[in-house]
């Protein structure tokens, strides 16, 4: 970094020009209106709701093409929103426009008041309730289920719980063989599992006796750990990069908004989330129990797809990969798409290639 | 609590916080030092001065993040876990990183009288002050760890531009420096991050945290429960007595349901050859605003 004249000259302009982006920078961003920010607009009805969860189904962009409703299920860590982030980054109109009934579950905001909610409430309460609710409402004999992330467990488990009730499944992004990797070389494997499992079954216990959830902020902060100078020159960098391109920014400025909205988990569910399957690794061996009952994977009878982002670091690939010959169906399929764990929904490039991938397989096996 | 606890436990604050000013003086001579030897070890004009711009540049950027994250309505600050992470990150949060004399402190305090002779509050007040102490202990290993991330990075950075420098690629400064800097920081930290080292200090960081937590509760439950006030064990068996009724009830309303589908089935089974039942006859369990309509 030794300076000539030249460099020098170069680093004037440089830091000129800096100048002169922070200044316009901070004038555009204090020009933009919170509705300008606005996610997941796609307009929607409620449809049921119990206690904080809520069922809403999508009004149709197009003439329908697959009969069988399809619901969203998202995880517990983060919000659906993600699923309809912009009007052209988005996952849900992608489904709608081509003829798929869409409807999606809000689990909103588990506080301390709901620590002791577990995933067998989730299971077997509140997405059974919301089946029903679709069932009654269209008259269809069963649903499709599309679950993402912690989202797709729910569904796979109940899937295998409930499988008269259910069409088909889609699986996105969902970690099955939490310990799969584990072979893999030093740095590869994923580092929520690496975290999680430094971690005993008494410290997550305690984690939970003290805050009653797994806080949102605390998930945030293991995730940063993933990207740590991102995490730091978001703001600085990142931003002023995007700053006099109105639609990058407004695109950086809801993704951000997504970020900061991330809920709490209830904490009995997430002790069986970090406990049971990360940590014990239940699932994939259908050892693992909800309501009383064993999720055995071998009552998965319907077909089911599962979609993995070949880029993610947060649920690897090969903890994804993981469900051939486990389940009770020949009509398995796996579809690994370019992008990483959010960057497969949000992305640009992404747009239409998840939901033709999901389109084209939902018609072909909508009965 | 008495005068004497009182004494006792300021005077183990002063000391500690003495230690602590002692540390915050050597951790910066540290780093001057380590300067100096960035200075002895590059090959381009002048590493150190380089590694003090680049320090320089960091720094402006991280302020000029507040700034714009101010400028955003309902982004203030960047949330918490922004904030908790450049805690974790900054090494200006190293300025604690001790040596022996935190941890002499902390032996002695640790080694010191029980305290039997005072009452069961100032007793648990004083196990309490343990158990902070054993927290800004796990603190110091795990910003130890940290800040020597930090270093290693910095280290790196003074290598590659002494490599360029070498190579006749040197590094202009500016943005392309920042970003081959952040590069190197990312990769150094990720690395660390993954250490079997890090995440066990992490663990104990937040193992040391929750012990301090529960006990300053249970310290805290002591003293509001004579006046009546209540406490969040209590609230919590609320909540949970709330959560276990919640599911009395989901699964009473289950039963009406299979009874009433086993009646309409048998009904239906008297009067016809009998249509098999669908899921579609299962009704909703509740929902509100349907049954206002109705």
């Amino acid at each position: 970094m030794s300076q000539n004249p030249r460099d020098t000259s170069e680093l004037l302009r440089e830091v000129s020009d800096f100048n002169a982006k922070v200044a316009a920078g901070i004038e555009k961003l204090g020009s933009i209106k919170d509705e300008q920010v606005e996610i997941a607009t796609t307009p929607k009805d409620e449809v049921f709701r119990t206690d904080k969860v809520t069922l809403y189904r999508y009004r149709p962009l197009a003439e329908a093409r697959i009969k069988t409703p399809v619901l969203i299920v998202y995880s517990l860590i983060g919000r659906h929103t993600m699923t309809d982030l912009q009007e052209d980054r988005s996952l849900v109109r992608n489904l709608l426009k081509k003829g798929v009934d869409l409807w999606v579950v809000d689990w909103g905001d588990p506080s301390r008041a709901d620590r002791w909610l577990t995933i067998d409430d989730y299971v077997l309460g509140y997405l059974d309730d919301c089946v029903t609710a679709m069932q009654n409402a269209v008259g269809a004999p069963r649903v499709g289920l599309l679950g993402i992330c912690e989202g797709g467990v729910f569904s796979l488990a109940y899937a295998a719980l409930e499988p008269d009730r259910v069409q088909h499944v889609v699986l996105t992004i969902t970690p099955l063989d939490f310990h799969a990797g584990d072979d893999e070389e030093d740095g590869q494997q994923g580092f929520i599992n690496l975290w999680t499992r430094s971690l005993t079954a008494e410290d997550v216990d305690r984690m939970i006796d003290v805050w009653g959830v797994l806080p949102g902020e605390f998930m945030s902060a293991v995730f940063s750990m993933m990207t740590p100078i991102r995490s730091l020159s978001k703001y600085n960098i990142d931003l002023l990069d995007v700053v006099d391109d109105e639609a990058k920014l407004l695109n950086f400025l809801r993704m951000e908004k997504w970020l900061a909205d991330r809920p709490h988990h209830p904490g009995e569910a997430a002790k069986q989330w970090l406990k049971d399957l990360y940590q014990e690794n239940k699932l994939i061996k259908s050892g693992w129990e909800l309501g009383g009952r064993r999720v055995d994977l071998k009552n998965v009878t319907m077909p089911v797809l599962n979609i993995y982002a070949e880029a993610d670091h947060i649920i690897p690939p090969p903890t994804v990969r993981a469900l051939q010959g486990k389940l009770g169906t020949a009509d398995y399929t796996e579809l690994g798409l370019r992008g990483g764990h959010i960057g497969m929904f949000v992305s640009s490039k992404s747009q239409g290639i998840v939901g033709q991938g999901i389109v084209d397989w939902l018609a072909e096996r909508d009965s | 609590m008495t005068t004497t606890s009182w004494e006792e436990m300021s005077r183990r604050w002063r000391e500690l916080t003495e230690a602590q000013a002692e540390a915050t003086t050597r951790w910066a001579d540290a780093q001057s030092q380590l300067a100096k030897t960035l200075a002895g070890a590059g090959a381009s004009g002048d590493p150190a001065s380089d590694a003090a711009a680049m320090a320089d540049v960091w720094r402006s950027s991280m302020a000029l993040g507040g700034i714009l994250t101010r400028s955003v309505p309902g982004m203030e600050g960047g949330g918490l876990a922004n904030e908790m992470l450049t805690r974790m990150l900054n090494p200006m949060s190293t300025a604690l990183v001790g040596g022996n004399q935190v941890g002499d402190v902390i032996r002695r305090m640790t080694e010191g009288p029980r305290l039997a002779d005072v009452g069961g509050l100032e007793r648990q007040m004083v196990e309490l002050m343990d158990l902070y102490v054993a927290v800004q202990t796990a603190t110091r290993a795990y910003e130890t760890i940290v800040a020597s991330a930090w270093t290693k990075a910095s280290q790196r950075f003074a290598d590659d531009i002494s490599q360029r420098a070498r190579t006749g690629k040197g590094l202009r400064p500016g943005k392309k420096a920042l970003e081959v800097w952040m590069d190197i920081a990312n990769q150094t930290l990720v690395e660390t991050h993954r250490s079997a080292e890090f995440l066990t200090a992490q663990r104990e960081l937040l193992r040391t945290g929750m012990d301090f937590l529960l006990a300053e509760r249970e310290f805290v439950e002591k003293l509001v429960e004579p006046p009546g006030l209540p406490t969040r064990s209590e609230i919590d068996e609320v909540h949970r007595s709330v959560w276990e009724l919640k599911r009395r009830i989901r699964e009473l309303e289950r039963r009406d349901v299979a009874r009433s589908d086993g009646a309409q089935n048998r009904k239906r089974s008297g009067r016809s050859a009998g249509r098999a039942r669908t899921s579609t006859d299962r009704p909703s369990r509740q929902n509100p605003r349907s049954e206002d309509r109705s």
